[in-house]
């Protein structure tokens, strides 16, 4: 499977630039933390513990952040960031794509899902780096364009939110 | 929105705060492929979904044992469902021998999944009800899970065994000939009476030993017609009856013996009804052929004991289920309030017939002798018998059955035939 050896391989990425950006600044026990953290993971998905994908990306997500305030090289961060979320998804895909009845379609479920993810994850990546290299001096207007733009795309995130959320389901009565 | 996706509203949100905190737009920027990735879980979040089940099963009415295949055929008739887990009930108590009951793809708009799978149950009514379906968008984070309504219904019914009838004696039969004596004199095969002889009896029925010992008269011998009779049987399926368990495994037995005594005396060519008293009344009432087989083993494949509280003794058998001066076969253990139901039954005219399959040395197994356990079994086999034994001098026909002996064996000890047999070895030679 496919899927599963992107895992490990993007779990390895997420823990290996984190240690790098640990150890450029010398911050050895940071390391060691972020190494643990690695071999847990592993550990929790061999033994299949349902807890411990979310857990993980959690920890490593904010490590991410914690290590830039350091002022680790932004672009190891922007990795294990990245990489830290293939993993997390694809452990929970995973899951999912075992209940498929048979290998062709589960190999047509693993061929969409991974292709949605390469998008995303390329797009995410291209964004970032342009956020993060990127200076752009705006003026009021502009920020309060993208203000409002933020601000509408926001509700609407929420109304679609709370829409999903009071709608009966089918066969049940309003309430 | 599930589980997965607030912890990633929360991871989001937790970089904002230490950037903004720190005042370090690189954290913020971490967050970006987060948001994305968010983003686009909200974009493909499923749709209200027009998805249909239909079941199919190979066979509606089947014996025990009999394996049934289910097909399911879930349509999606709205838009394309990225990750679909379909998930069918199966009724508690049924087995699924082959297959699966889940299935895991994607359907696009117009495609159909079929998930096919095959069970085996034992005797009881079963219901498929809905197919729990849950539809998400490709990265899980939304979802959507509704029950999709794909009713049906399956009867196990008791498998009747082949057997020759006991042998019954009703006080009135029906017009059409049959294998039960009718106490009218006519065509038949057993000598009935004597009567003096009439212009048109035929010569080889005359009784030449009488006629000899007489001047001038002629006597022809009368046989008993054999007629077909109206035969109603009543299982009694009262939890008090059985111990007071639900599901005694001895009502299995009591199920299976209905079945088997119904389909003796209908094959035999009688009317035969059947009242199930317990929880309910359930009744098929009666009829021939094999259309009234259908519909007793139909009766007798819902069957299941149950407590009433308004029909605790027998007092409310609907006797007007079966005709009058007919026979009526009882299928209980009895308890000791039912002896004066049994008698009004007898009082009314009915001939009763009362098949008690023994509770006691059922439930009792194997005491060991001496032991306290079998002092109160002599006691409660006591009690039984003496119960037994009052029923049977109140005038009704009594088999005590002990079900460790088959139906088919106790019905040809009581059968026809075996009496026939029985009487022949007792003559003198």
């Amino acid at each position: 499977m496919i899927a599963r050896r992107l895992q490990y391989l993007a779990l390895l990425i997420a823990c290996g630039a984190l240690i790098a950006g640990y150890a450029l600044r010398g911050i050895w026990p940071g390391c060691v933390l972020v190494g643990a953290i690695g071999l847990i993971w592993v550990l929790g998905l061999v033994l299949r513990w349902q807890w411990i994908s979310s857990t993980m990306f959690l920890v490593l997500s904010i490590l991410s952040g914690l290590v830039l305030l350091v002022n680790a090289p932004s672009y190891l961060e922007v990795i294990a960031i990245t990489a830290a979320l293939i993993a997390w998804d694809l452990s929970y895909f995973i899951g999912r794509l075992e209940k498929a009845r048979t290998a062709e379609i589960a190999r047509m479920l693993e061929a969409n899902h991974l292709r949605r993810l390469a998008l995303i994850t390329v797009a995410g990546l291209v964004l970032m780096g342009a956020a993060i290299l990127l200076r752009i001096q705006l003026g009021f207007a502009g920020a309060f364009i993208l203000g409002g733009l933020a601000l509408a795309a926001l509700l609407q995130v929420v109304a679609r939110l709370g829409y999903q959320r009071e709608r009966p389901r089918p066969g049940q009565p309003p309430k | 929105m599930n589980g997965r996706g607030f912890l990633l509203l929360f991871v989001i949100f937790s970089l904002f705060l230490i950037g903004l905190g720190s005042v370090n737009g690189g954290v913020i920027a971490l967050a970006i492929p987060l948001c994305l990735y968010l983003a686009a879980a909200v974009f493909f979040s499923p749709a209200n979904p027009g998805i249909k089940a239909e079941r199919e099963l190979s066979v509606e009415r089947i014996f025990p044992g009999i394996p049934v295949t289910v097909r399911l055929h879930v349509r999606n008739d709205g838009p394309t469902a990225e990750e679909i887990h379909i998930e069918d009930v199966v009724p508690e108590a049924m087995r699924v021998t082959d297959g699966q009951t889940t299935l895991f793809t994607s359907l696009e708009a117009g495609e159909e999944a079929v998930l096919e799978y095959t069970v085996e149950a034992g005797r009881g009514d079963y219901r498929f009800t809905n197919v729990n379906i849950t539809v998400r968008e490709g990265f899980g984070l939304f979802e959507r899970q509704f029950a999709i309504p794909a009713a049906h219904r399956l009867i196990v019914r008791p498998r009747p065994t082949r057997l020759k009838p006991m042998r019954i004696r009703p006080p009135q039969t029906r017009g059409f000939a049959g294998p039960i004596p009718s106490r009218q004199g006519g065509t038949g095969v057993d000598f009935f009476i004597v009567r003096e002889y009439q212009p048109g009896d035929p010569q080889h029925r005359i009784n030449w030993k009488i006629a000899a010992h007489g001047m001038d008269d002629l006597y022809t011998n009368v046989y008993e017609q054999e007629r077909v009779a109206d035969v109603g049987i009543i299982l009694d399926a009262r939890e008090q009856a059985y111990g007071d368990f639900a599901n005694h495994p001895l009502f299995e037995r009591s199920v299976q013996a209905a079945a088997s005594l119904a389909e003796g005396y209908l094959n035999d060519g009688n009317r035969v009804g059947l009242l199930v008293y317990g929880g309910g009344i359930e009744a098929a009432f009666p009829g021939v052929g094999k259309t009234q087989r259908q519909r007793i083993l139909q009766v007798l494949g819902r069957a299941h004991t149950g407590r009433n509280f308004a029909l605790e003794t027998l007092r409310y058998l609907p006797t007007r289920s079966f005709p009058s001066r007919s026979q009526v076969i009882l299928i209980s253990p009895l308890i000791q309030a039912d002896f004066p139901v049994l008698v009004s039954l007898r009082a009314l005219g009915y001939a009763v017939m009362v098949l008690s399959p023994d509770i006691i040395t059922f439930d009792a197994g194997k005491v060991e002798p001496g032991s306290r356990g079998s002092y109160a079994l002599r006691l409660a086999l006591a009690e039984r018998a003496l119960l037994l034994q009052k029923v049977r001098r109140a005038g009704m026909q009594v088999i005590d059955w002990n079900t460790d002996l088959p139906i088919e064996t106790l019905a040809r000890r009581y059968s026809v035939l075996r009496l026939a047999a029985d009487r022949l070895a007792e003559m003198p030679s």
